[in-house]
């Protein structure tokens, strides 16, 4: 790596932008999904999104995996699935006159894993996931399938149809990089939509960086120092969603039975990262952690039951540990 | 490496914050200065007093004394500077980034850097807002001049007055002390041994120190009832009634003697002069002593004879007096309070009784005539024991003496007590203790004589300044009569007449409490009951 970091900054804000551009061809707004969906991309982390039906949800993933010119596959989660449906099995093969079990690989044998509707698996198959999303690797039968990198899932979630579902476990949340809630678009965006997709033609979406440059992407944004006081500030911010400690607010500690893990400490400074950079700074703001403070942390936090009774959002409890940090 | 730029605007910053700091710190100290200090002036004005400056000034000192502590204390580093113009100017953490890679070599610490350098040329330390804090200056200077005006307002005519009651108390406590100190030191030097071996000068130097120096007439009030209470209590300790009576009856039975020399020591008895008294007896003794009879003169025998028969003479009314006071009455001599113990355990109408059995004795045993060394033994023995009681009397004589003459001066302090009540109570515009004291020594001066005559003793007579009432004591109303049944034994009257005794002297006790009452009146209403209670007693 012999680049100078000021270019290979300038050129991460580059393929960034050009990536975004690409995915805003199809994609109407959601400028905040598509960048966090990015940021999660280029940190290497996985992303639930979350939403009602037909929001684009599955779309976006669609057009990122074109933009991207990786390899892309998509599992449609059902009750019925199974877990080698997932991850793969071994099939009886005959080969040059020998009969022997031969690994067929599943799915999750791609770059870019569209998880669709996820919490729709049950547990067991969700739970073959696991592995896979943390390890990026896949065992079976004792043998262990690594999976080429980058690798990315990008599950989604419908929250407003429960029966039928199986929440994901918080073990499985907590692999997630950032949870992003998809909403409904605006006036203008809702037309924009209908007249891009309304026609016999579609915006054609092409590659504009591939797997190589992810990963370069990734290395680069790991070379963004902090300093000690705003790392005090993000362990603060994290701190402060726990009941237990004595800073946190009275919100948190009414409404909170578990706060964010150190996994969403590391989420969140390493999506602070790609902000500053996508800024054009070499160092990390508070304001960086402040933004990405509620993507990483909305789905690691457990509720009390008196939050769950009375319907508090994560989001709320967040921006609460975020104002009591300063 | 330190980068220049970013240090000269981080300095820029740090005295700019700090600077409003203090502005800030000082519109509230002066806020609360001026709210103090209203309070302070409000409180004294609302009782009516005149707002000390004094305190204003220490309340003044203290707020900028905190104030500049609190400055201090708040005082901010440049970390905490950079940290506020990174949010003020919107610099998204560049300077207190910087100032952690200052130190740090890598490419991207110097990118940062020169960044954060590039960042802040467009920036003015002065861009960082400082507000004047000038409404809380101004509204603690609004207070502040209110509580001045207040301070000029000079004390409400009633205050005026308590304040100088209280000056005037104290210098009269003062002047009281003072007068009291003298008046003791004088009254000491006076007293004769006989006084000080029943009156302590110590203890009495230990009253008038117990009188403090008070700005409240009630305390001065109670101090000085305090020692008068002392000064009354040591008088009813100087008591001996029983034995004057006992003195008195033998003084009766004397004057009926057909002897000069008995009638001469009766009346001495009467007149409570027991000094002479004893002087008279011990001349007596003298003359009629005895050494060797053997070996005198028949007639320096016969005229100790004769002065045997004139002792005899007095011993035996003497002790015929004593036998009359009863056995009954006897016992009581011996257990009242304030009576005098003698060495041997004899009260004075045991000694008088024993001395005349001794002389009695003695007589007896010289009518046998036998001054042979083993038969006038008997006789020795007889002189030795009258020597040894006469010599037991005549020293309780010297004691009620001593008592006598300690109870007057007690009393002289006591009248002088209630002259200095009066004074503190503003009855009186003088005290004059020491020059009351004087009044009636000293004498003229020196070539100036006159032709009064003075009697030495007082006049211990009840009927002395209040004929009228004593002599209904003393005479036979009902209740005198009510008193003597109680004391010959009936029971039941004897308790009513000490419980009403008991409530003379608690209603005596709460009227010359009363604050209403003159101090002339209440020294009368003590002298009265005090009386009373003497001459039930005596009955």
């Amino acid at each position: 790596m012999t680049e100078s970091i000021e270019a290979r900054a300038g050129e991460f804000a580059v393929t960034f932008k050009k990536i975004t551009d690409e995915v805003g061809k199809f994609i109407v707004g959601q400028h905040d999904i598509i960048e966090n969906v990015l940021i999660a991309v280029c940190c290497g982390g996985h992303v639930l999104l979350e939403g009602v039906p037909g929001l684009g949800k599955t779309a976006l993933v669609n057009t990122l995996a074109e933009a991207l010119d990786l390899k892309f596959s998509r599992i449609q989660f059902t009750p019925d699935l199974l877990p080698s449906d997932v991850v793969g099995t071994q099939v009886l093969q005959e080969s040059e006159g020998h009969r022997g079990l031969k690994f067929q690989p599943g799915p999750v044998f791609c770059n870019i894993l569209l998880a669709d509707e996820i919490n729709r698996a049950t547990p067991k198959t969700q739970a073959a996931l696991l592995e896979t999303m943390q390890e990026k690797r896949v065992t079976v039968a004792n043998e262990t399938h690594p999976i080429g990198l980058p690798f990315f899932v990008l599950a989604t979630q419908n929250p407003i149809e429960n029966d039928g579902t199986y929440p994901l476990p918080e073990a499985q949340l907590d692999r997630f990089f950032f949870k992003l809630t998809v909403e409904l678009p605006n006036h203008d965006d809702f037309a924009e939509i209908l007249n891009r997709t309304g026609g016999n033609t579609l915006p054609k979406i092409g590659a504009v960086a591939n797997g190589d440059d992810i990963i370069k992407l990734g290395e680069t944004l790991r070379e963004i120092p902090i300093a000690s006081e705003i790392q005090d500030h993000l362990v603060r911010v994290v701190r402060n969603t726990h009941p237990q400690n004595e800073k946190a607010p009275l919100k948190v500690k009414t409404y909170v039975r578990h706060g964010a893990s150190p996994r969403a400490a590391q989420a969140m400074l390493s999506a602070a990262r790609v902000r500053a950079l996508l800024d054009g700074r070499f160092h990390v703001a508070r304001e960086d952690v402040d933004a990405v403070a509620v993507p990483a942390m909305r789905h690691r936090l457990i509720l009390s039951f008196e939050g769950e009774a009375e319907g508090i959002s994560p989001d709320e409890l967040i921006k609460s540990a975020i104002k009591s940090a300063y | 490496m330190k980068n220049e730029g970013i240090q000269k605007f981080l300095n820029e910053v740090t005295r700019r914050l700090n600077r409003g700091l203090a502005w800030r710190v000082a519109g509230w100290a002066v806020l609360i200065t001026g709210i103090v200090l209203l309070a302070h002036a409000i409180i004294y004005r609302l009782y009516g007093m005149e707002v000390p400056w004094g305190g204003a000034l220490v309340i003044s000192f203290y707020a900028l004394a905190i104030g500049a502590g609190v400055w201090l204390i708040r005082l901010r580093n440049s970390n905490e500077c950079a940290l506020v113009a990174d949010k003020e100017l919107d610099l998204k953490d560049s300077l207190t980034s910087a100032m952690e890679f200052e130190e740090k070599n890598s490419e991207v610490y110097k990118l940062q850097l020169k960044q954060t350098e590039n960042l802040l040329s467009g920036k003015k330390a002065g861009d960082l807002k400082v507000e004047l804090p000038t409404w809380s200056l101004v509204s603690g200077g609004v207070l502040a001049a209110a509580a001045i005006g207040l301070g000029f307002l000079p004390n409400s005519e009633a205050v005026q007055q308590r304040l100088d009651q209280e000056a005037l108390t104290e210098s009269r406590s003062e002047e009281i002390k003072t007068e009291l100190e003298k008046y003791v030191e004088e009254f000491i030097k006076e007293m004769s041994a006989d006084e000080k071996e029943v009156l302590s000068p110590e203890e009495l130097k230990k009253w008038v120190k117990d009188l403090k120096r008070t700005k409240d007439q009630k305390e001065a009030m109670r101090q000085l009832a305090r020692f008068e209470q002392k000064v009354t209590e040591a008088m009813s300790n100087m008591e001996a009634r029983k034995d004057e009576e006992a003195m008195k009856a033998a003084a009766a039975e004397l004057a009926k003697s057909d002897q000069a020399a008995a009638r001469q020591l009766g009346k001495k008895l009467e007149l409570k002069e027991f000094k002479a008294a004893e002087e008279d007896l011990k001349k007596l003794a003298e003359a009629a002593e005895l050494k060797d009879p053997g070996k005198m003169d028949p007639k320096e025998l016969e005229k100790k004879l004769e002065e045997l028969k004139k002792l005899r003479e007095a011993t035996k009314r003497m002790a015929n007096a004593a036998r009359k006071r009863g056995a009954g009455q006897k016992k009581k001599l011996g257990n009242a309070n304030g009576q005098m113990a003698p060495g041997n355990g004899k009260d004075m109408g045991q000694l008088m009784d024993a001395m005349d059995a001794d002389a009695k004795g003695l007589q007896g045993e010289i009518a046998k005539g036998n001054w042979k060394k083993g038969d006038w033994e008997k006789g020795m023995k007889f002189e030795k024991n009258f020597n040894k009681n006469l010599k037991q009397f005549n020293k309780n004589l010297r004691r009620m003496n001593g008592r006598n003459l300690a109870k007057r001066r007690l009393a002289d302090l006591r009248a002088g007590l209630n002259k200095a009540q009066r004074f503190a109570n503003g009855q009186a515009q003088a005290l004059g203790l020491a020059q009351g004291k004087r009044a009636g020594q000293g004498g003229l001066k020196p070539g100036v004589g006159n032709d009064r005559s003075k009697r030495k003793e007082r006049d211990e007579s009840p009927e002395v300044g209040n004929v009228a009432s004593l002599e209904g004591q003393k005479g036979v109303g009902p209740s005198i009569t009510a008193v003597e049944e109680a004391d010959s034994g009936t029971g039941i009257s004897g308790r009513s007449g000490e419980t009403k005794a008991r409530e003379f002297r608690r209603q005596m006790e709460s009227f010359v409490r009363r604050d209403d009452v003159p101090e002339d009146v209440k020294m009368g209403v003590k002298k009265y009951f005090e009386r009373v209670h003497e001459v039930s007693e005596e009955k």
